[in-house]
């Protein structure tokens, strides 16, 4: 099909410490000019597999053609210099530099004059010699202007939204000139609108003969954009087909092993008399901007309220406040009428909230902790787990029993339930918070991207634990940046931009169309005095 | 009067960058090093390290320059030490950080030991020769040398590819990395920068205003330098003042006690050697919370399962 | 057990109040739940291989530190053998010396397993043992009430010092290492001192050093066994580690400590006040290193000394890090500390090495047990180089001797440069050098073979690792190491009158043997070189 390759991957394994093969004898190969989906669900291997390629990881065997020579590449430094440009998952961007800075780091131009005149010995003390801002800031602009990528080389990364983000991230590829273009999950945090416009973009790099390799774990995308797919499994190959000969059912049942049901199955909600009332909420964030501004809203018992936003909108340092980390700047929180604005977690979970942090493990686990301990975290001061004089000792006898019964009930699978947390697998890590989160019986659940990062089945089964809870008769908020996830789960959907709400919406009487507007700001259905009722 | 006020104050600003310079080298060392992600509370053993080491060397050659070379490599040396634990083993950086200051305080003791037979005290070795200057006095060649520093770091930090390199190393490993840049070698460089730095520290108090070595003579002005450089914000004007604002409150602690007028306090002149501490400990817990470079003390580990 | 688990049922569906006897037998059980699960294979397994670690670090750092010891002219053989004879002639001095170790010890790690480092136990230490002699000379109460009561203070007393240090970092953000070690210099050098030679000056006593009145004998804490030294300090120092043991592992307290010293943003989030754990934390840490210095100043000194420590504070961070911050653990290490103690005296006494030798290798011991690395990376070589040993003997040995041959030789190599440095530093000749060199060929045959011996003391050095690795560079260095070796023996007798001769050409033509073998091995049979077995 192709004259020639742009890259070859032939038999490429990687197996990292402690024996987990991430990739198993993959060969794949990518034409020149093409644009190439590599799907797979999260953990199939896809970004380890981009990560090798790129010279950011060894591999453990197998060899990389790139344009038909074999290249052994010891950083991404040999990897740039042939042309090989990739946008990580999570940008690889530092906050409280400018874009300049962002976009030179590695590849810092110099004063030619200087550097001409220091040839003999510039190797070694290249670093040390001044930075030529100014030219970098010249080509940036170039840059911008040829892609259409406009950008304010001067601002700090972080006064950028994500979308802006991403672009200096284009920028930083094409101010190193690479042909080559790996792109990690670009779309998560966008909004539909600002999908189109990126892919859009790549649609002029394709022109511009450019390879792109595109990972994803959404069907819709390389549907639209990519010219062949590779599908990835558990670290294995699982084929390439062609878009034109492939269709989205084909695609999901090669990226899961088994045929797949889109959407949730779910009753109509019978939600009855308020849990949560959320009244004109204003809250600031870690740099004392504020994050929240006004904001209202309630969620009944048995509904699912789901709150949909593109990430660092506000909807982290909402959800933070309600459950009492952040301090409320003013406003008012009630919990069945009682007035909780000032709790403390420990309290609010004494009220009956129960709450699934969004970084299982940075807020949510304790990874050196045993399993046992981490199903007690938040619950340890309260009998039976406490005992004793004044609750002071730990009851080990009970908080084994405890942990039994909820690893059996959340069938969270593991060797020992005195082992540390962290041998656990990324879904029964998540099925632990979950369970913790639960196992109190809440009233209210506060769950915060509960699935990201897990598998189509991990996935399921905690939507269908948060369905179960809603028939049960708790109030859930749901925070997600997966807009298919707050489509198929919640009841309602609530819009949040810049720290207000924009709309509640039903599922039924709205589309994707609408949500990607009103996340952008671009629309706004009701002022905020009416979302209340 | 007046001559007394002018002789007064001279001394002051003096002793205030006499006995500043160490801190604000030794600041400057630490901001090295944890700008490029890696805490150094080893900068006390690093300078005592260096103090030995430029006594010894000038006690063998009479020349106090040969004691400043030999600082520098003794603190080159102590800096691969913690490197290649911190950076390279990925050990944890404050148990590192004190088994240098452990091993220093043994080390040079040990060595007073062989090189002199006493317990307690060096011999006298010749000093680095002073530059006098009008109103102020004599002051030590290091004092230039740090004062020349302060513009070159700055330079170094904010207007070069290293300075970049080292910020990104300190503020997001992993980022420096997909540029293809090895966060271990800018780390490694950070770190022996500090070294390097904190042993000249340590030569400035040995054989810049003193002319001897004593056991644990830095007494605590590791620590000093490392607030300093907290209280400086991480960056090299900040740490120049707090550097010579502590040392000019250990001025102040040595001035009161010889002041005409100020015999009383004699006999109070612990409280006054408290004053250092204390202002250091007030400082901090009256700071806004300064922030840190953003990954430091985590040992960056490439091979990690994303 | 059906106790329990009906509380547990009652608990999943809202909780009862719960009564005193029946929390009795479940803590009972719980208790014994914790005592069987030590004995778990995994835990054991756990505990061994922490213990196996340290043991390899005290090797480690026993090496460098003969090697020291070579370098600065002592004897690595007659020290280590005075120090093991003398301290095993006096075993109640290693318990006593083990009491105020253990104490601080147990300090360090306690604060070590909330997340905190304190590092400045010694100021703790010497408040808590002023406290408790002012109690000591100025109270006069009853034999049992006045020992308990010093203690007590000086316990208090010292965590008030790190009260202070704790209120800062919980509320202000302040480093704990900055501020604790401020607190050592105002307490140990200033404070106390002051004191002593002040307003608590023994006014009956003549020596210039300052220090208080004794303590009356009511306060005295009883000897152990009749020995001089030990009193019951020790069994204090025991019922410590059992009570911070229970502590971390069966308390409620311990859980929450642990919990933020592991992961605070989790601990916040399960509603724990990270604030409150590292106020509470710190002064416990403190309250343990008064203790320490309590126990002494009632057990043998009966008066304050300014200055009596020299640093058991700071050994307490030796133990702690070299105990894996365990209780177990730190009794063990403090064990170890009390014997080296123990013999430092006769060690400089009999052996004539300083004891200041001790100071060195506890800095070593905490530098090799900072890096696990380095034990982690020994023990593979090793049992990789055993297997392959077995397999190949034939390849493998000559390399693997190589190895070792290099590491003798330039040991050998390091320790005559040593030699040789000593002979010009007691002549004084060093700095008139550049001259003798120039006009004494004696001179500059000395120093030269003085350079010619460091150098390839440090070729050695690297051969040894780089040969272990398997690096191919490592051959051709192994060649000029050995001829050298063998040129070195014959300069080193003819010319200086040494007694190297033997030795060096021993191991020099055997390095020379291995080296053409090796060579012959790599070259000809083909061992694939590259750090890979």
């Amino acid at each position: 099909m192709f004259s020639i390759y742009a890259i070859e991957l032939e038999n490429i394994w990687k197996v990292f410490p402690g024996n987990v093969q991430a990739n198993c004898d993959i060969t794949l190969r990518i034409g020149e000019g093409e644009v190439h989906g590599l799907l797979g669900e999260n953990g199939a291997g896809k970004t380890t597999l981009m990560n090798v390629l790129y010279g950011l990881l060894s591999r453990t065997s197998g060899t990389v053609k790139i344009r038909g020579k074999e290249v052994n590449f010891k950083s991404p430094q040999d990897a740039i210099r042939l042309g090989i440009g990739m946008v990580h998952q999570h940008f690889k961007l530092i906050p409280i530099m400018t874009v300049t800075e962002n976009v030179v780091l590695g590849a810092e131009p110099l004063y030619a004059n200087l550097t001409a005149n220091l040839k003999y010995w510039r190797p070694s003390i290249n670093p040390a010699l001044p930075t030529n801002f100014r030219s970098a800031e010249k080509k940036i602009l170039r840059i911008a202007e040829e892609n259409g990528l406009q950008i304010d080389p001067y601002a700090k990364i972080q006064d950028l939204s994500v979308g802006l983000q991403q672009r200096v991230e284009l920028i930083k590829i094409l101010y190193r000139d690479a042909d080559i273009l790996i792109l990690d999950e670009p779309t998560a945090v966008l909004t539909p609108q600002e999908v189109d416009e990126l892919f859009e973009t790549l649609e002029t790099f394709r022109k511009e003969g450019k390879t792109i390799i595109l990972i994803t774990h959404k069907l819709r995308e390389p549907m639209t954009i990519c010219d062949r797919i590779t599908v990835l499994r558990r670290g294995e190959l699982v084929g390439t087909v062609k878009r034109v000969d492939t269709s989205r059912e084909q695609l999901a049942e090669m990226m899961v092993g088994r045929p797949v049901v889109f959407r949730v199955a779910k009753t109509p909600a019978k939600p009855t008399d308020t849990v949560l009332s959320v009244e004109n909420l204003h809250v600031q964030d870690d740099r004392g901007l504020p994050a929240v501004r006004d904001i209202s809203f309630e969620v009944k018992r048995g509904e699912i309220l789901g709150l949909a936003g593109v990430h660092g909108n506000g909807q982290d340092e909402l959800v933070e406040a309600i459950w009492g980390l952040r301090k409320v700047h003013h406003g008012e929180i009630y919990i069945e009428g009682e007035r909780v604005t000032k709790y403390r977690p420990r309290k609010m979970r004494a009220t009956g909230v129960g709450y699934i942090p969004q970084d299982r493990q940075k807020q949510g686990l304790i990874l050196d902790f045993t399993t046992k301990e981490n199903l007690i975290l938040g619950g340890q001061h309260e009998p039976p787990f406490a005992t004793g004089p004044r609750g002071f000792l730990l009851n080990a006898l009970d908080i084994t029993n405890y942990s039994n019964i909820l690893v059996k009930d959340f069938d969270i699978r593991l060797r020992d339930i005195d082992e540390p947390i962290s041998t656990l697998s990324g879904g029964n890590q998540q099925k632990v918070v979950a369970a913790r989160a639960i196992g109190p019986n809440p009233k209210l659940l506060l769950a915060s991207h509960p699935t990201r990062g897990l598998d189509v089945g991990a996935t399921e089964y905690i939507h269908n634990v948060l369905i179960r809870m809603r028939d049960q008769g708790v109030a859930i908020f749901l925070i997600s940046a997966d807009l298919d996830e707050i489509r198929n789960v919640s009841d309602r959907i609530a819009v949040i931009f810049k720290g207000e709400l924009v709309a509640i919406r039903t599922p039924e009487e709205t589309d994707e169309r609408e949500l990607g507007l009103l996340m952008a700001g671009e629309q706004r259905a009701i002022p905020s005095e009416e979302l209340t009722q | 009067m007046q001559i007394i006020d002018v002789l007064f104050w001279g001394w002051i600003i003096q002793a205030t960058l006499t006995l500043g310079t160490p801190l604000v080298l030794a600041g400057l060392g630490g901001m090295f090093s944890e700008r490029s992600g890696v805490v150094n509370i080893a900068l006390e053993g690093m300078m005592l390290m260096g103090a030995w080491a430029a006594v010894a060397a000038s006690w063998y050659t009479d020349n106090p320059w040969t004691g400043v070379f030999a600082a520098i490599i003794s603190g080159l040396i102590l800096g691969a030490v913690h490197g290649v634990i911190s950076v390279k083993l990925k050990g944890n950086q404050i148990v590192s950080g004190t088994g240098i200051i452990l091993f220093a305080a043994g080390f040079t003791t040990l060595m007073l030991w062989v090189i002199w037979g006493t317990a307690g005290a060096s011999g006298q070795v010749i000093t680095l020769p002073e530059v006098r200057v009008p109103i102020i006095g004599l002051v030590s060649p290091l004092t230039f040398a740090m004062l020349a520093l302060i513009p070159i770091c700055w330079y170094l930090l904010y207007r070069t590819p290293f300075g970049l390199r080292l910020r990104a190393a300190g503020e997001d490993p992993s980022t420096l990395d997909t540029a293809g840049i090895s966060v271990e070698n800018y780390r490694m460089y950070g770190v022996l920068i500090s070294g390097m730095l904190a042993a000249i520290a340590g030569a400035q108090m040995s054989i810049g205003f003193g002319s001897r070595f004593t056991i644990g003579m830095t007494a605590g002005n590791g620590f000093l330098a490392l607030a300093a450089m907290i209280f400086g914000n991480w960056n090299p004007i900040g740490t120049l003042f707090a550097g010579l604002f502590f040392g000019f409150l250990q001025a102040i602690s040595y001035g009161v006690q010889f002041a005409p007028g100020w015999e009383w306090l004699i006999g109070y002149s612990s409280f006054i050697n408290m004053i250092p501490y204390i202002s250091v400990i007030v400082a901090l817990g009256i700071i806004r919370r300064s922030v840190p470079p953003k990954a430091i003390g985590v040992p960056y580990i490439k091979e990690k399962q994303v | 057990m059906t106790d329990s688990s009906k509380d547990l049922e009652s608990e999943m569906g809202g909780s009862p109040p719960k009564t005193m006897d029946g929390s009795m037998t479940t803590f009972l059980g719980s208790m014994w739940e914790q005592i069987t699960g030590f004995f778990k294979w995994h835990n054991l397994r756990r505990s061994l291989i922490q213990v196996g670690w340290a043991i390899m670090s005290i090797i480690l750092a026993l090496l460098v530190a003969s090697l020291i010891m070579l370098g600065t002219g002592f004897n690595p053989i007659v020290a280590f053998s005075t120090l093991i004879g003398g301290a095993l002639l006096q075993p109640d001095i290693i318990f006593w010396w083990a009491t105020p170790l253990i104490l601080t010890g147990l300090s360090v790690a306690l604060a070590f397993r909330a997340g905190l480092f304190n590092i400045g136990a010694e100021g703790q230490l010497y408040m808590g043992s002023m406290a408790a002699a002012i109690v000591g000379f100025m109270a006069m109460l009853p034999i049992f009430v006045h020992p308990l009561l010093a203690l007590l203070i000086g316990a208090v007393v010292g965590g008030l010092w790190a009260f202070v240090p704790a209120i800062l970092k919980a509320y202000r953000g302040a480093h704990e290492v900055v501020t604790t070690m401020m607190m050592t210099y105002i307490a140990v050098p200033y404070f106390t001192t002051w004191l002593a030679a002040g307003p608590l000056r023994d006014p009956t006593l003549i020596q210039p050093q300052p220090q208080t009145p004794a303590i009356w004998p009511t306060a005295y804490l009883p000897e152990l066994f009749g020995s001089f030294y030990l009193h019951f300090g020790f069994i204090i120092g025991i019922l410590c580690v059992i009570g911070v043991w229970i502590l971390l592992k069966n308390t409620v307290l311990g859980y929450e400590m642990r919990a933020v010293g592991l992961n605070e943003p989790a601990a916040e989030a399960a509603g724990i006040n990270p604030k409150k754990m590292i106020v509470i934390s710190l002064f416990l840490s403190g309250c343990l290193a008064g203790l320490g210095g309590a126990v002494e100043i009632l057990g043998y000194y009966h008066r304050f000394y300014a200055g009596w420590s020299r640093g058991l504070g700071f050994d307490g961070i030796t133990v702690a890090v070299l105990g894996a911050n365990s209780p177990m653990g730190v009794l063990l290490g403090a064990i170890f500390f009390g014997f080296l103690r123990a013999g430092a005296i006769p060690m400089q006494t009999v052996g004539r090495v300083p004891a200041e030798m001790i100071d060195v290798i506890q800095g070593l011991v905490v530098l090799f047990v900072a890096a696990p690395k380095i034990v982690e990376w020994l023990a593979k070589r090793e049992i990789s180089w055993a297997q392959w040993i077995r397999k190949e003997p034939m390849k493998s040995l000559p390399i693997f001797l190589g190895s070792l041959f290099a590491l003798i030789g330039s040991m050998i190599l390091l320790a005559m440069a040593a030699s040789m440095f000593g002979t010009l530093m007691v002549l004084d000749l060093i700095p008139n050098l550049p001259t003798l060199i120039l006009t004494d060929p004696y001179m500059a045959m000395h120093v030269a073979t003085l350079s010619l011996a460091i150098i390839f003391g440090v070729i050695g050095l690297y051969v040894f690792y780089a040969l272990l690795r398997l690096e191919k560079r490592a051959i051709w260095a192994f060649l000029p190491l050995s001829i050298v070796l063998i040129i070195l023996g014959v300069v080193n007798t003819l010319i200086f009158g040494g007694s190297l001769l033997i030795p060096l050409l021993v191991i020099g033509i055997l390095g020379f043997v291995f080296a053409i073998w090796s060579y012959i091995v790599v070259v000809r049979q083909g061992v694939i070189f590259g750090g890979e077995f």
